[in-house]
């Protein structure tokens, strides 16, 4: 197989952290941090307004973004801009992760229920 | 005219000896065998060992080079240790020359004369100095270097060398000249070395009737050569009867040499053997700077040490009234050689003491299966020690099954329990992991990528303190990635145990608790190992981490339990004595428990509870386990049931070397009789520092037989041409395939 390096892959999703970011350091110590994003919205599919929910796990490696990541508490909403990749290269295993190259806060507040 | 030609072994890896003619001006009756000559030797001058005087030579007389100098006025070694070189160049198939450099002190195979240098001069206060100190106050206002220095020299009554000062201001070379200008210092002769603290005779302890029969058993043999196997279990008191035996060989005017593993001449093991034994004691070992060595190699040869102790080298020591040799812990594996002239130093401590017609005792808790053999036959007298003294008992062993246990790095939930309780009781636990680094490899969690050794098959070890990633085959080194060169990943982890990763697990488990790690790389630095130890002695509430460093021959008497972290690397290695060294290493480590009044415990972690050699371990001891492994050997008629001498070729290209070892099989053809030749199959790690390995295994019932067809092989070997990209050596009782 040839890589192509200009080939598309990259998801543009927003919800909300489901749990803290997990952080650890590899042993080069680069910052690797880890979270689960809710996406709960409505879209448009053959016509008609439908609702998508999902969760996906968000890998996020480096600073600055490692650091953005590690201040997200549960129910804080973010945009997060990345590319996905296969979590487990294992036969059958198709879940995917999405490791994070933009990061945005839309607001602070997390929620409580 | 018949021309004296001396024949002179070269340093060098030519199996023969070089003729030349003695150097001009020359007494020829003052040239002994055994004396150190420099010669030309191509375009280098070295430093070559004077074997024989002869008239003839086969080559042109007058092609003959002269010697440049003679540098002794008498054999640089006894006549004794010239015989135990003999019989080891011939034994071990070796060049004389290199079997010569290997019984040497450094300094003494680089040509400096074979007596004491003279002391350095050293710096003294005089009685201005006193009085300029005394008025201390306008002294340290204008000039405070010079006050300091002074201050310092005030507590130094018997003067103190340069290098010692430099430390105490920053420029002394010129504080000393100003010092010396005001006529408050100066500079004149060392005194005599004084010898070390004196000796106050202590009460020796209490013996066990054990002890009392061991002692008993080797004093009533000082005056001729036997072998005596003291098996003492761990903490059974072998040092208690080296010293007792050690005290009657001196009071027969003798000396006595006693050779210890590197790991295992502690400076506890020195204290004690200074505390009780009279005058200087010459030590050699690796830490000691090449003049240290020296002057500890002229303290045993003048006689005015009475007790050496030494390192593998030491075999060779020269003594002037040899009465005893002692081997401690001797089936460790730091008494062979394993490169260069690969001989075993306990083999041939009773090669030595066969021929002076004195005794020698291999001590140990764990006997190699080879001296055990020899105990059976009763060729070695056998002596043990099967109690602990004080009426200790050995600590219970306990296996700790850890299949399907939640591990928390390498530690399983019910041993970090154990490690509670007894730091709770203030007591210390040691840890035993043979793994230094925080991991054994680096792998990409992402593709599975690992850190390969460029040169060698292996994997590089992660450091992660000196962030490095090492190979601990070859030495090489490289930072550690940031990305997996392979996919590119930065998702990179460190996969298994070292002693470095077990430690901060540790810290992040055990907060409050002082941790002691040891191994060679915490220990690197001068000075590091005795503080290590230092703290572990202050007693009190202490984790203790190593590697084998930590297994051999301390007494921690706070230790009440040891965990092996991991025994399943040992249980299933290639060589077949793998299972010898894995008991010895599980019993050594589990000697450090319970030492002391409080009983001890040992807890084993496996993978595997009922592997047959923990089994017998635990529940018989080692004489048990020995004697199976003995049967096992005879069965397959493995050493010591037969004879073994290894070939072994290395070349950058593997062809080279199988190719060296076609032909070496090739001419062993016709003499190989009796024996059997398995081969050439490649070194278990066949790549070690870019070099392709491989070899071929000679062995045979017989000792003789075999030694005889290595006479004629090797003669044939040296002869052929051989290609110069093979790198060959010869190992005669091989302790290790690779």
């Amino acid at each position: 197989m040839t890589l192509v390096p200009s080939a598309h892959n990259c998801l543009i999703i927003t919800g909300q952290a489901a749990v803290p970011c997990e952080m650890r350091a590899s042993p080069a110590g680069v910052p690797i941090g880890r979270f689960l994003l809710d996406h709960h919205s409505r879209q448009v599919e053959a016509g008609f307004s439908r609702e998508v929910r999902c969760r996906i796990p968000v890998i996020v490696c480096g600073e600055p973004l490692a650091r953005t990541a590690g201040q997200l508490l549960p129910g804080m909403q973010v945009r997060v801009q990345g590319f996905v990749r296969r979590d487990n290269p294992r036969e059958g295993e198709y879940r995917l992760v999405l490791h994070a190259t933009h990061i945005d806060v839309l607001n602070t507040e997390s929620f409580e229920d | 005219m018949s021309g004296l030609i001396l024949r002179i072994a070269v340093p060098s890896p030519l199996y023969r000896t070089f003729d030349y003619l003695p150097p001009p001006g020359c007494d020829p009756a003052a040239l002994r065998p055994g004396m150190r000559v420099r010669v030309p030797f191509g375009r280098r001058q070295v430093i070559g060992f004077l074997v024989e005087l002869g008239t003839d030579t086969p080559l042109d007389i007058a092609s003959l080079k002269p010697a440049l100098a003679i540098l002794d006025t008498e054999p640089v070694l006894p006549a004794d240790v010239l015989v135990l070189i003999q019989w080891a160049q011939r034994y071990y198939h070796h060049p004389l020359g290199e079997v010569f450099t290997a019984a040497l002190p450094v300094l003494l195979r680089q040509g400096e004369p074979a007596a004491h240098p003279a002391p350095a001069p050293v710096w003294r206060m005089t009685a201005a100095g006193h009085t300029a100190l005394a008025d201390s106050a306008s002294l340290l206002r204008r000039a405070p270097a010079q006050w300091r220095l002074l201050d310092y020299l005030a507590h130094c009554p018997d003067g103190a060398e340069p290098e010692t000062l430099r430390p105490v201001v920053s420029n002394s070379t010129a504080v000393l000249r100003a010092l010396r200008d005001k006529g408050w210092a100066e500079q004149n002769a060392a005194p005599q070395v004084s010898s070390s603290a004196p000796h106050v005779s202590q009460p020796p302890p209490v013996l066990t009737l054990a002890q009392t029969e061991a002692i008993a058993a080797i004093t009533s043999a000082l005056d001729r050569f036997q072998v005596f196997l003291l098996e003492g279990v761990t903490g059974s008191g072998k040092t208690e009867v080296y010293l007792q035996v050690i005290e009657a060989v001196l009071a027969h005017g003798r000396q006595a040499l006693v050779l210890t593993p590197e790991i295992g001449l502690t400076p506890q093991l020195l204290a004690r053997f200074q505390e009780r034994l009279p005058g200087p004691l010459a030590v050699s070992h690796s830490g000691l700077s090449d003049a240290e060595r020296l002057k500890a190699w002229l303290l045993a040869r003048e006689g005015r040490a009475r007790v050496v102790v030494g390192t593998r080298s030491a075999v060779f020591a020269p003594l002037q009234a040899p009465g005893i040799l002692i081997i401690d812990e001797e089936h460790d594996l730091s008494f062979k050689q394993q490169d260069g002239f690969r001989y075993h130093a306990r083999d041939l401590a009773v090669i030595r003491g066969q021929q002076l017609g004195i005794p020698v005792v291999l001590g140990s808790a764990t006997p190699a299966l080879e001296s055990c053999h020899n105990a059976q036959r009763c060729r070695y007298g056998l002596l043990p020690l099967p109690e602990r003294v004080g009426g200790g008992s050995k600590p219970p062993i306990q296996i700790l099954d850890v299949r399907r246990q939640p591990m928390r790095e390498g530690l399983s939930q019910p041993l970090l329990e154990r490690i509670r309780a007894h730091l709770d009781r203030n007591e210390q636990v040691l840890l035993f992991l043979n793994r230094r680094g925080f991991a054994p490899m680096l792998l990409c969690h992402e593709c599975g990528w690992l850190s390969q050794c460029r040169h060698c098959d292996a994997r590089m070890t992660l450091h992660l303190r000196s962030q490095r990633l090492i190979c601990h085959h070859c030495g090489d080194q490289r930072p550690v990635d940031s990305l997996c060169p392979l996919c590119g990943s930065v998702d990179l982890r460190g996969f298994g145990q070292g002693t470095e990763r077990l430690e901060i697990a540790l810290r992040q488990e055990f907060p409050e608790t002082g941790i002691a790690r040891m191994d060679r790389d915490s220990t690197r630095r001068r000075g590091s190992l005795e503080t290590l130890l230092a703290e572990i002695q202050a007693g009190g509430r202490r984790l203790l981490i190593g590697t084998q460093m930590l297994a051999k021959g301390h007494h921690f008497p706070d230790v009440t339990l040891v965990g092996i972290i991991d025994a399943d690397q040992g249980l299933y290695g290639i060589d077949f004595r793998a299972s010898e060294r894995m008991a010895q290493l599980i019993l050594q480590v589990a000697g450090r428990a319970g030492r002391a009044k409080k009983p001890g415990t040992v807890i084993i972690q496996t993978h595997h509870p009922d592997h047959p050699l923990l089994r017998t371990l635990v529940s018989r001891g080692y004489t048990a386990f020995a004697a199976e492994a003995l049967a096992e050997r005879q069965a397959a008629l493995l050493p010591p049931f037969a004879h073994q001498a290894l070939l072994r070729a290395e070349a950058v290209d593997p062809e080279r070397a199988t190719g060296f070892l076609q032909m070496a099989l090739a001419l062993a053809g016709p003499l190989a009789d009796g024996l059997e030749l398995l081969g050439p199959a490649p070194a278990p790690m066949e790549r070690r520092a870019g070099r392709y390995r491989a070899h071929l295994l000679i062995q045979a019932i017989q000792r003789q037989v075999l030694h005889r067809f290595l006479d004629r092989w090797t003669t044939l070997l040296w002869a052929e041409r051989t290609d110069r990209q093979v790198r060959w050596s010869l190992d005669i009782d091989p302790v290790e395939l690779y």
